[in-house]
């Protein structure tokens, strides 16, 4: 549940911000990290993926996981939807970015090759966009109940 | 105390259920299709052109080539696939071609069939003629898959 009506502490939002940073720096940092070495490895050029480097990669990690961390400390809070509506834009726009708007060239063992999946692209941000409606919806669903002190501030 | 979800609440996670569900099974025929259409493509390549997968023919009247490549596509896949074969046209050599496209639904076979002609022609430019061609193979209406070839090679082979 997005907005726990129950009692949210400070010890739980350290935990469950730990553990988020732990998942999203694999999934958004590492994961890439092996993938992109992976991939440029098949290529005869890596240069023929100009839009995708590894300091690109660090960047939207550091942002996504920054985001998704900062949400989690900040949960139950009424200031966690911004967090969270961000972390899910610049999760779109990541998987945008790195697929290269659904089209990528490459040119490997003397062919050039054209892969165009924009429908695909669409299907796979199509969550994180939802995401991104769907909290601030859910937070103004809910009464404003997540705007509510919390308990460590009372 | 627990509250009753409200009714947005309820439709959002209704319509994130559908998101997710309509994901998992196009991501999941997707992926089965791309790897039955991809194995058929494979096994038509690597049978070579002796098989009747594909077969090829140049004919040599005077200066003139005409070069005719058949191509049979089996689609084993769950969505139709799309093959076109187009080359540039080029003053130089009067190259030209018909640019075929097929539409193959699941389970059926067809073939392609792909004529080019070369209007300025001669045994000398045979060896290292590079004619830029295009091959699309398309997962309809998901992706779609360009390769650039050089279609000079069907005819340096097969002449009559």
């Amino acid at each position: 549940m997005m907005f726990d009506e129950g009692r949210i502490t400070w010890r739980r939002r350290i935990y469950r911000g730990a553990l988020v940073l732990v998942v999203n720096v694999l999934f958004w940092i590492v994961i890439p990290w092996f993938l992109y070495g992976a991939f440029s490895s098949l290529l005869v050029s890596p240069s023929t993926l100009p839009y995708i480097s590894l300091a690109s990669i660090y960047a939207f990690g550091a942002i996504i996981t920054g985001l998704q961390v900062i949400r989690a400390l900040t949960e139950g809070m009424g200031i966690s939807v911004f967090f969270e509506t961000g972390s899910y834009i610049a999760i779109a726009y990541y998987i945008y970015f790195v697929l290269n708007a659904g089209v990528i060239s490459l040119s490997a063992s003397g062919f050039g090759i054209t892969l165009s999946f924009q429908p695909l692209l669409y299907l796979l941000i199509l969550p994180a966009l939802f995401g991104a409606v769907r909290a601030p919806l859910s937070y103004l669903s809910q009464e404003h109940e997540a705007a509510r002190p919390s308990p460590d501030f009372v | 105390m627990k509250r009753e979800p409200s009714p947005l609440g309820n439709s959002l996670r209704s319509v994130a259920l559908v998101i997710t569900l309509v994901s998992f099974v196009t991501f999941s025929t997707i992926g089965y299709s791309a790897y039955a259409d991809l194995t058929n493509v494979l096994n038509t390549v690597h049978s070579g052109a002796s098989s009747p997968a594909i077969s090829s023919r140049t004919v040599i009247q005077g200066s003139a080539a005409n070069v005719y490549l058949n191509v049979t596509l089996e689609n084993g896949g769950l969505y139709p696939v799309a093959l076109s074969l187009s080359c540039s046209p080029s003053a130089g050599s009067g190259t030209s071609c018909n640019s075929p496209t097929i539409n193959v639904m699941p389970g059926q076979s067809q073939t392609l069939h792909f004529v080019m002609t070369l209007q300025n022609y001669s045994q000398s430019l045979a060896d290292g003629l590079q004619i830029d061609g295009q091959v699309q193979v398309s997962l309809e209406p998901f992706a779609s898959v360009n390769v650039s070839v050089n279609l000079g090679s069907l005819i340096s082979g097969g002449a009559q």
